[in-house]
């Protein structure tokens, strides 16, 4: 399973990708999980699975939308309060419902 | 003798009197009982035996009062040396004797006095003590009558230092630009007398260098002068609330060789408290020109919270209880000024649990009865004996509480409270009377049932009880019975209490019952079952600390968690509670083993409470009871109150469930999901606005409709709640209710709610276009404030940076946008200081930052939103001393402008 979550800078998601990743090893799931900035999207899309945007970048998730459906992947926003708290859990959840 | 001691009080009393108000009205045989801790039965036959003796008079009246012949007064008077400028001044015979030597020592010191350093924390009196050491000084001759007292507060001009030193020393004309004049400073200005500099820990470098010199030399020089050419004879009193070992005093215990130390309230005596509470009541008293009415549980609770601010503090404490009393008096326009227990902020009622612990302590000051404060003078009101109706009393009680929007919890402490001082007064007052009377008063019948009862009890509890329980329970069942047979009811608000703490009573006591109802075939509830119980074990309190469910706090911090055990097990005077600190750089894996290890300690086959404050330690409980198979139970967001409550219950050997049902009510944002259903964040409280009306439920969602369409509430998840009003207390009550569970942003309603801590919009606002822009402003910038200092726990957690500073700084930061007209809503926010922190830790850390492309055409395109983010994040260049590119800047100018 591939997860790729978005944000500006890919920065502050780095933290999110961390938390999912020690929650998915809890669980047992091979998971590929990475944080890219918004711009390469397009690019990498690919090798993924699912698309997570970073809620402060909402007002892209047109742009996200239109890719994500090119290539037949599934994507959501994170919503502010699990990305607020640094929710690993909720985000990997979340990922997982995409994906069913 | 015991009448010397008498008299001599006496003398004082009036003598202080005099001095104080300049008249003498007299003292009460129970207020020098209560000084001299005497019988006031023996104080008032000596008094009486003085009048005889005609040496001192009395008033007629009553209560009657007792003042010394006039000629006595005069010759005090003209004496004077009674007492000197430090003899009115409390405690000075007890904390304060020390400090008060050596006071006394600096002032007489030849040749001119010692210059002197006074060390205490904030609100222990250090301007007070210097003032008095300037009347001191003066009734001695050491300076003259005319002397000046100069006070300066360093703290004032701390951050302009050259201000500071020209208010200090004056100015020189011409020594700056607009220095058009010579200046005076108050050093010149306290030639001759005292100077008072508080707060001298704020002295700057420069200002210590000329102090110094003035102590040295007694010379000093102005601003703009090059030479120390003026001479002042100063005696120098400095204060400061530092640690007398910190590096900067240590220069000064060098120069000043006087060092004073004013002890804080809480290591003071409980009298030095009593007497410093009742002249705080006095003043209010003639001040507001009305007698002021104190009840037991007041006086109580101020003897004994916590008063972090010391007597400072008390003074403003005691002010605003009257003030909150008066309110109410004029109102109702009663006779008197009330204070209740229910008026008391909540951390002030607080003391009342403290009650127990300190009850010898304190009940030889406070009493059973009110207190009544009148112009300067206090008088005990007698306990009235005989129609005295326990169940009215209690009853009106509870009324008042209910009335006041109090919830269970405090209703149950302060009733409790009461109903161990009623029960109290009827032994006490059943003590003198003999059988002979007690049948005038009770039904023979009764005594001799109780009679009976209590010999079998004693036999069965293996205790003597003693001879005045027979008179005390007889008048309680007799009013008990006359009660219930005119179909009142009866409530016992420790009925649960009660059963399980004096199980053996309460069986007796069921044995009691059936006699009763079978002579007088009137049905007693369980209730009053449970009175009898504890009328039975009143004298007798017994700690039993059997093997119960363990409780563990667990908290963020060195020393959170411990120090809150540490309230909790003195408040309980048993050493239940443990906590566990977790370090902030400790890692969760580690306080998991830990913590592990300590429940495992804990329990005692009954289970272990977990209370934990936040984060990661809320799922332990869990991950702890899968492996090891004890019961763990977690409670979310511990406070005092809460461990306190655990606490009780365990040591009542409650089991687990109630141990934890018990205090979870007490929490805020409590919800009854089972455990593995929490989530992280729902120790949070919810952000919600509070719509109200008076006409019905109609207005107050038409006013939820145009909030949420107006303010987009939903998306900021903001709840809004329309309530109706239909009294002034039932609103009172339900915001109470809500706030209790919920954060409440704002109030929306016609009419104001008298919680002034909430915010308060009106209904015309909302109508007026122009006030819209405000109030959705209000709501934003509350909710936002709201929603950063979340994030800032959150940060703490996973970003290695001082996390707090950086919710400091970052609330800054979005008050400067939001100055500058840029709105962010919670997503962009939420990512924003996300984004941020990363960054600086990055940077702090020397780590790579991620490369944006083709930043410079966005900083082309957008210059002046660029040129924002480099003003606006300055800040936290500045604060956290690392440097922003500008690559990153346009991240955050990304993210902010949505580009």
């Amino acid at each position: 399973m591939n997860i790729l979550l978005v944000c500006v800078a890919g920065m502050s998601t780095s933290l999110l990708v961390k938390k999912m990743e020690k929650e998915a090893a809890a669980r047992n799931l091979q998971a590929r999980i990475m944080a890219k900035p918004i711009d390469d999207l397009e690019n990498v899309i690919d090798g993924f699975d699912v698309v997570l945007v970073g809620p402060q970048i909402k007002y892209k998730e047109k742009y996200v939308k239109e890719i994500a459906e090119r290539q037949g992947k599934k994507y959501a926003v994170i919503p502010f309060t699990m990305y607020g708290m640094v929710d690993g859990k909720g985000a990997l959840d979340l990922a997982l419902r995409l994906m069913d | 003798m015991r009448i010397d001691n008498v008299y001599e009080m006496l003398k004082k009393l009036c003598l202080e009197q005099d001095r104080n108000l300049g008249r003498v009205h007299g003292v009460s045989a129970r207020e020098i009982a209560a000084r001299l801790n005497l019988q006031r039965t023996n104080v008032s036959s000596d008094l009486n035996k003085l009048c005889l003796e005609e040496k001192i008079a009395k008033t007629a009246g009553k209560p009657v009062l007792y003042r010394l012949k006039e000629s006595d007064i005069l010759a005090g008077r003209s004496a004077g040396n009674f007492t000197d400028a430090f003899g009115s001044v409390i405690g000075a015979e007890l904390s304060l004797k020390n400090a008060v030597r050596q006071a006394k020592a600096a002032i007489i010191y030849p040749p001119k006095g010692l210059h002197t350093l006074l060390l205490g924390e904030t609100g222990t009196g250090k301007s007070m003590f210097a003032e008095i050491m300037f009347e001191f000084a003066k009734d001695e001759g050491r300076i003259k009558r005319n002397a000046p007292f100069v006070a300066f507060n360093c703290a004032d001009y701390a951050h302009n230092p050259q201000l500071l030193m020209s208010q200090l020393f004056g100015v020189r004309k011409g020594a700056y630009t607009g220095a058009d004049r010579e200046r005076s400073g108050i050093v010149e200005k306290a030639d001759g007398g005292i100077l008072f500099l508080d707060e001298v820990h704020r002295l700057p470098p420069e200002g210590q260098e000329m102090l110094f010199f003035l102590i040295d030399k007694g010379l000093y020089m102005k601003l703009g002068e090059t030479e120390a050419q003026h001479r002042a004879e100063i005696l120098i009193i400095c204060a400061t609330t530092e640690n007398v070992e910190s590096t900067l005093l240590k220069t000064f215990t060098r120069r000043i060789p006087m060092a004073i130390n004013l002890p804080p309230l809480k290591d003071r005596t409980f009298k030095e408290r009593y007497e410093l509470v009742e002249y705080f009541f006095n003043t209010e008293a003639s001040r507001i020109a009305t007698e002021i009415v104190v009840t037991p549980n007041v006086m109580k609770a101020f003897l004994l919270y916590d008063c972090q601010a010391n007597i400072g503090q008390l003074k403003s404490d005691v002010k605003l209880c009257c003030a909150k009393a008066f309110l109410s008096f004029i109102m109702k326009r009663e006779g008197q000024v009330w204070v209740h227990s229910e008026d008391l902020p909540d951390y002030i009622r607080r003391g009342l649990f403290k009650y127990k612990e300190n009850k010898d302590k304190i009940d030889r000051y406070v009493g059973d009865g009110n207190v009544t404060f009148a112009f300067g003078k206090n008088e005990r009101n007698m306990v009235e004996e005989g129609g005295y109706n326990f169940y009215e009393a209690l009853e009106e009680k509870l009324n008042v509480l209910e009335l006041n929007g109090l919830d269970d919890k405090e209703i149950k402490l302060i009733m409790g409270l009461d109903i161990e001082t009623y029960l109290k007064k009827y032994l006490l007052n059943a003590e003198k009377k003999n059988l002979e009377d007690l049948y005038k008063l009770v039904d023979k019948r009764i005594v001799n049932i109780v009679d009976d009862f209590l010999v079998y009890a004693s036999k069965k509890l293996k205790r003597e009880f003693s001879p005045r329980i027979l008179h005390g329970l007889s008048m309680h069942i007799a009013s008990s019975i006359e009660r219930l047979s005119k179909g009142k009811a009866i409530q016992n608000h420790q009925l649960e209490e009660i059963k399980r703490s004096h199980k053996a009573e309460y069986e007796l006591a069921q044995g009691l019952k059936k006699k009763l109802q079978n002579e007088f075939k009137v049905d007693f509830p369980e209730d009053e079952v449970g009175f009898i119980a504890m009328l039975l074990s009143l004298d007798e309190e017994k700690d039993k600390s059997e093997e119960g469910v363990g409780v563990l706090v667990a908290m963020h911090g060195e020393s959170t968690a411990t120090s809150m055990v540490n309230v909790c097990n003195r408040l309980l005077g048993v050493d239940y509670a443990v906590g566990y600190n977790m370090p902030l750089e400790q890692k969760p894996e580690t306080a998991l083993e830990e913590i592990t290890a300590l429940v495992k300690k804990l329990d005692r086959g009954k289970g272990v409470l977990l209370m934990v404050d936040m984060g990661s330690l809320v799922f332990f409980g869990d991950m702890i009871r899968e492996r090891l198979g004890i019961p763990v139970k977690t409670v979310r967001m511990v406070s005092t109150l809460t461990v306190i409550e655990a606490g009780r219950k365990a040591m009542l050997s409650a089991p687990l469930e109630e141990v934890y049902r018990s205090v979870s009510p007490l929490q805020p944002g409590w919800d009854p999901l089972p455990e593995s259903e929490i989530r992280p964040d729902s120790g949070e409280k919810e952000d919600v606005v509070i719509t109200a009306c008076l006409t019905g439920e109609g207005t107050a969602l038409k006013l939820k409709s145009i909030l949420e369409n107006k303010f987009n509430l939903g998306e900021k998840n903001i709840e809004v709640i329309p309530i109706d009003i239909a009294s002034q207390a039932e609103y009172r009550r339900r915001i109470k209710r809500i706030a209790r569970e919920k954060n409440v942003l704002a109030v929306v309603s016609a009419i104001k709610p008298d919680e002034d801590s909430l915010p308060y919009l009106s209904t015309t606002d909302l109508l007026d276009e122009r006030k819209i822009e405000k109030v959705k402003e209000k709501i934003e910038a509350l909710s936002s404030t709201k929603l950063i200092a979340n994030m800032t726990d959150v940060i703490r957690e996973n970003v290695r940076i001082d996390a707090d500073k950086f919710g400091r700084v970052f609330q800054r930061f979005h008050a400067d946008l939001r100055h500058r007209g840029v709105r962010a809503d919670h997503n962009t926010l939420t990512g924003l200081m996300l984004h941020i922190a990363c960054v600086i830790e990055r940077v702090q850390s020397g780590k790579e930052l991620h490369r944006l492309k083709n930043y410079r055409g966005l900083i082309r395109d957008n210059p002046e939103r660029f040129r924002l983010v480099r003003e606006t994040t300055g800040l936290f260049e500045h604060e956290f001393a690392v440097q922003l590119s500008d690559a990153e800047c346009v991240s955050i100018m990304r993210i902010l402008f949505a580009l």
